[in-house]
């Protein structure tokens, strides 16, 4: 038997679209604590810009979902779809690197290392002190 | 083949860990502590709530028991942020992408204390960084305990052990730095009121801290991590085949019966 997680999707969210950006994660999600997906910024692209970064398994229904319009399912009842279609907006699958004015998405199988994800868009981590 | 949870086999039988061996066994008359098992697929499901199994190599882990009889299970409520089952069809571990993956549990009392101070465990394989796995409390105001690390280009470091009430002062913990890549065990252990935080990788003994670790500072209940500290805020990437963590003095036997047994899980012969 194979899983039916075929794909890694690794997300960047700029700052300032976290909150909307976790509205579209509880619609795409399988879980009612999706909200919190994306919470803080912990990596940055070479201006210094800010992003909420999520690399996960996916299954291939993510794609098809990320482009169609947006329901609330059963695990999300109370999610805001004015939020979360205003991030939908913003998706960029596959077509370059993290930009401040949108949500760029790298989609690839699922062995793919969320590293190399984060090197494709452009970014790198901001050091944390332990 | 699905063993139950619990179940008290004999693993020496079966890979490795001396004779009579019995995991289970460290945690009797009420030893508190955690044991996570990724071979174990009866303890690992792919939602938080434990209703959807894991079944094979790929699938999200929400949920993996604690098999130690404490009922310290992690999980992981953020579907985005579940670790990955894998498997070579021999070995089994949980995949840690290091960008946001990680378990942890309800806020649980200190295993780590003066009466009995605490033993960890780890298989592990660290592909950036070292594997953090932590009792912990981000304010330092209080004691627990904590594997962490730096990352390097082409070393993973531990700087583990029981901490201080101020942090991990320097020279008072362990720290080891080892070959990225390297499949290992590393265990830590920390005896008590005036005894000295004491690592060792595979079979080697790699720091005995230069002082004493007096008792200052509570104890207080937090979560346990397995792939983070301070709830997620530090994260690394890379494999664990099987965790520890056990609030007791192991004996020699036992200890070396334990790395033994762990040695196993990750593929190597110590």
């Amino acid at each position: 038997m194979n899983t039916k997680y075929t794909q890694r999707a690794t997300i960047a969210v700029p700052i300032y679209q976290i909150e909307d950006a976790n509205q579209l994660a509880l619609c795409l999600g399988e879980s009612s604590s999706d909200d919190q997906t994306f919470t803080t910024a912990k990596y940055q692209d070479a201006d210094g810009n800010l992003y909420a970064v999520c690399s996960t398994v996916v299954k291939p229904i993510f794609a098809e979902m990320a482009g169609e319009d947006l329901q609330a399912h059963t695990h999300a009842l109370n999610v805001n779809l004015e939020k979360a279609q205003r991030a939908q907006a913003l998706l960029q699958i596959n077509e370059g690197t993290a930009t401040p004015n949108v949500i760029a998405v790298i989609l690839g199988v699922r062995l793919e290392s969320a590293q190399e994800h984060i090197q494709l868009l452009g970014l790198s981590a901001v050091l944390i002190e332990e | 083949m699905r063993l139950g949870f619990g179940l008290g086999l004999q693993y020496s039988r079966l890979s490795g860990g001396g004779s009579g061996f019995t995991p289970s066994n460290l945690f009797s008359n009420g030893v508190r502590g955690a044991w996570y098992d990724p071979s174990d697929l009866s303890t690992l499901f792919q939602d938080a709530a434990g209703t959807t199994p894991v079944t094979t190599d790929g699938d999200p882990v929400g949920k993996m028991l604690d098999k130690s009889g404490n009922g310290n299970h992690a999980k992981q409520s953020v579907s985005g942020l579940r670790p990955i089952y894998r498997t070579d069809g021999t070995l089994h571990w949980l995949d840690g992408n290091g960008v946001d993956d990680f378990l942890i549990t309800d806020a649980i009392a200190p295993i780590a204390r003066d009466s009995t101070g605490i033993y960890f465990s780890m298989a592990a394989k660290s592909n950036q960084g070292t594997l953090r796995v932590s009792q912990y409390n981000a304010s330092n105001s209080s004691r627990n305990f904590s594997t962490s690390g730096v990352i390097g280009d082409n070393v993973s470091s531990y700087n583990a052990g029981t901490q201080l009430a101020s942090s991990f002062e320097a020279g008072k913990f362990a720290i080891v730095e080892f070959n990225r890549d390297n499949p290992h065990v590393f265990s830590f252990k920390w005896e008590g009121p005036n005894s000295y935080n004491k690592a060792q990788l595979n079979n080697e003994t790699v720091i005995d801290s230069p002082e004493t670790l007096a008792s200052v500072g509570t104890f207080t209940s937090q979560p346990l991590e397995i792939f983070s500290i301070n709830n997620g805020n530090l994260l690394t990437e890379g494999r664990i085949y099987g965790i520890f963590v056990i609030g007791d003095v192991l004996t020699e036997t036992k200890s070396n019966s334990l790395k033994e047994y762990m040695a196993s899980k990750v593929g190597i012969t110590l």
